[in-house]
């Protein structure tokens, strides 16, 4: 395990993934917002909406958590 | 004999609350903070102070059982309460007390003078934003430090406190009566001193605006006719996480509006306070589950915005130190026992004040039980609102300092809930625990009704004064004590050192990359030639010995009286010489290498 984090590439930490994922979901959820609230969007466009949120959420989290474990085990 | 309508003319509560100034005023002008004993503030209080204290409890009483109810008279006697509460300390103590709000005044100053963060140097510094706001006040009132906002800091902050107390009141689905009782119980409630100039003090300013504007935008969709348990099992279905078992109370662009408020709320805490934004997340969670949040996004936003300020803004704190992040995960076992042990020791004067803050608390989550039994709701927001911070101590101990910040974030819930134990709401969708029986409607039930919220009122008031002013015998500090901090700053060289027996003395506020500090004692189990030692050790250019310091020996660690006298005395002996000195405090310089 260990040796497995300590080859992750600590260049992870230049923080330029992170940010652009962030600035993703918070667009995402913003558009989500416009549509429920504007554009009445039908279910099955929020729930693709939500399927799309949640994929680059996980994403963000698993990027952050390879961070916290590049710089842990470097 | 004045007829009753005169009597009340001559109650009227700005002539009441009059009289509880004129009363505070004697009890400031007796008071002396050199007189201060063991026991702290309320050992300085006179006759007039309880008088003060009386007259408010009884102008609330009365005002809180009166028909119709005036919001205005509350407001004012709210008001004076908190000034009385929260302004003594500040109105009898001759500078600021708490060495941190010294230090985070050094904070300020750093970035006023230089535009950034000083890297690598103190956590705090990670997250920088309370700071840089501070420095911005600073220079727009044409100030070059904060230094003089220090003393009056907790009263003003606790005041901003009251509009989203009563927001959060009104919004939360009570009666306003009990709405105004919590707010007044939020206050004689809250001994946990986190309202000094300090980051967490402002955020939880925003955390209280967050959670204000939240309930005030969403209410509860659809009455659930379930039996109670098969209600509760419904709480995490998918409809109610994607928020769809609310309903806004706001028109479309309004909601926009007040969810991007609420953004900005999020993202300044998210950059301020290591701690906030969790407590945030939490309590928006407890939203969701409650059926008051109608916006799940929210709740994304608020992890994302707090993770990337840890993963990219914080990265100083964490870089080396991951174990203070995640070393006390789930070991929610020694996290209370750390953060309640490490707490209950000390002379006898100091463990009383301990223990009656422990009584305080548990007075208040008693009545809070009570009060979840009594009511009848729509909700269960304030339940979940009031439990969902202690979810923090599964993660942190904060230093030690978790269960108390946990007990802070879920005390504007529990005073609401304690209201709800003298004055239920009777009616709504989700019936009470004890049913209310119309017979308990008596000729008695008012005054004894009145007499019981002036009672709780004022031996919850004075409780506070006990147990938040407890530790002022060590933690405020005198016009001297600020003098010798002066005089190092003027006279320690860049990178010398300077040596305290404790970290209650009023340094920081200056001087925070000219010189160091070392703090002898950081241990628990160590007497005075330990702390000597400890000092001699590290060869400080300058000790300060102060009449703070000299307390905190007595009351904390159980030393002699005059045992700072006895210490000088060795250094003396050993190449120190006094440098300078007052009545408070001296200043010792090493003379040989």
């Amino acid at each position: 395990m260990h040796k497995f984090f300590s080859h992750l590439p600590i260049n992870l930490g230049n923080g330029l993934p992170v940010a652009v994922l962030f600035m993703a979901v918070i667009a995402l959820m913003t558009v989500r917002v416009f549509q429920s609230l504007f554009l009445h969007a039908t279910p099955q466009e929020l729930r693709r909406a939500d399927i799309w949120t949640l994929g680059l959420l996980v994403l963000f989290v698993v990027l952050i958590v390879l961070r916290f474990l590049a710089y842990a085990y470097a | 004999m004045p007829t009753p309508k005169r009597l009340e003319k001559f109650l009227a509560p700005p002539l009441l609350v009059l009289v509880s100034a004129v009363l505070w005023g004697v009890a400031i002008l007796h008071a002396r903070h050199t007189a201060m004993g063991p026991y702290g503030l309320i050992s300085q209080m006179n006759w007039a102070f309880y008088l003060t204290l009386t007259v408010l409890g009884v102008a609330a009483a009365r005002e809180l059982t009166r028909t119709p109810l005036r919001s205005r008279a509350l407001l004012l006697i709210t008001v004076a309460l908190v000034v009385v509460l929260f302004g003594t300390s500040p109105a009898t103590t001759q500078v600021a007390a708490l060495t941190d709000s010294y230090v985070h005044t050094g904070f300020t100053s750093y970035i006023i003078q230089h535009g950034a963060v000083l890297e690598n140097f103190d956590a705090r510094f990670s997250w920088p934003g309370a700071f840089a706001l501070g420095g911005f006040v600073a220079q727009a009132a044409g100030v070059s430090t904060t230094l003089s906002f220090l003393k009056w800091f907790p009263l003003v902050i606790e005041l901003a406190y009251l509009a989203p107390l009563w927001a959060i009141g009104r919004a939360s689905g009570l009666s306003r009566r009990t709405a105004y009782l919590g707010t007044l119980l939020f206050y004689t409630g809250n001994w946990i001193y986190q309202d000094y100039f300090s980051p967490q003090a402002l955020n939880f300013l925003f955390y209280l605006t967050l959670i204000a504007l939240v309930l005030s935008m969403y209410r509860p969709l659809r009455a659930t006719v379930l039996p109670r348990w098969r209600r509760a099992l419904h709480t995490w279905r998918l409809q109610r996480i994607l928020g769809l078992d609310t309903i806004s109370t706001m028109r479309p662009r309004g909601e926009v509006a007040l969810l991007a408020m609420a953004g900005v709320l999020v993202s300044a805490s998210a950059v301020s306070h290591q701690l906030t934004p969790y407590a945030m997340v939490l309590s928006l969670i407890a939203l969701l589950g409650a059926r008051r949040l109608g916006r799940p996004e929210l709740i994304v936003f608020t992890g994302a915005v707090t993770l990337v300020w840890l993963s990219l803004g914080a990265y100083n704190f964490w870089v080396g130190h991951l174990s203070l992040i995640f070393g006390s995960l789930g070991s929610v076992g020694s996290t209370l026992g750390s953060n309640v042990n490490s707490r209950v020791f000390g002379a006898s004067s100091h463990l009383l004040v301990v223990k009656w803050r422990i009584y305080a608390t548990a007075l208040m989550f008693l009545l809070a039980g009570i009060g979840v039994l009594r009511r009848a709701t729509d909700d269960r927001s304030l339940e979940l609102l009031a439990g969902a911070p202690f979810a923090l101590l599964l993660a942190q101990s904060y230093g030690g300092e978790g269960l108390l910040r946990a007990t802070l974030f879920s005390l504007p819930f529990t005073s609401l809930l304690a209201a709800s134990a003298i004055l239920p709401r009777r009616h709504g969708t989700v019936a009470p625990w004890i049913p209310w029986r119309p017979s308990q409607r008596s000729r008695f039930a008012r005054p004894l009704l009145s007499v019981t919220i002036g009672v709780l009122v004022v031996a919850t008031g004075i409780l506070l004064t006990f147990v938040r002013g407890g530790n002022d015998y060590y933690e405020t500090y005198t016009s001297g004590e600020f003098q010798a901090v002066r005089y190092l700053d003027a006279h320690v060289p860049t990178g010398g050192l300077v040596g305290t027996f404790s970290a209650y003395v009023p340094l920081g506020a200056t001087g925070l990359t000219t010189y160091r500090v070392y703090i002898a004692v950081l241990y628990l189990d160590t007497s005075v030639a330990t702390d000597l030692t400890l000092l001699e050790r590290q060869h400080p250019n300058y000790l300060l010995l102060s009449q703070s310091e000299e307390h905190w020996g007595e009351v904390v660690m159980g030393y002699p009286t005059g045992w700072e006298a006895t210490a000088e005395q060795v250094l003396l002996h050993h190449h120190y010489r006094v440098v300078y000195h007052n009545a408070t405090a001296t200043v010792l310089r090493r003379v040989t290498p």
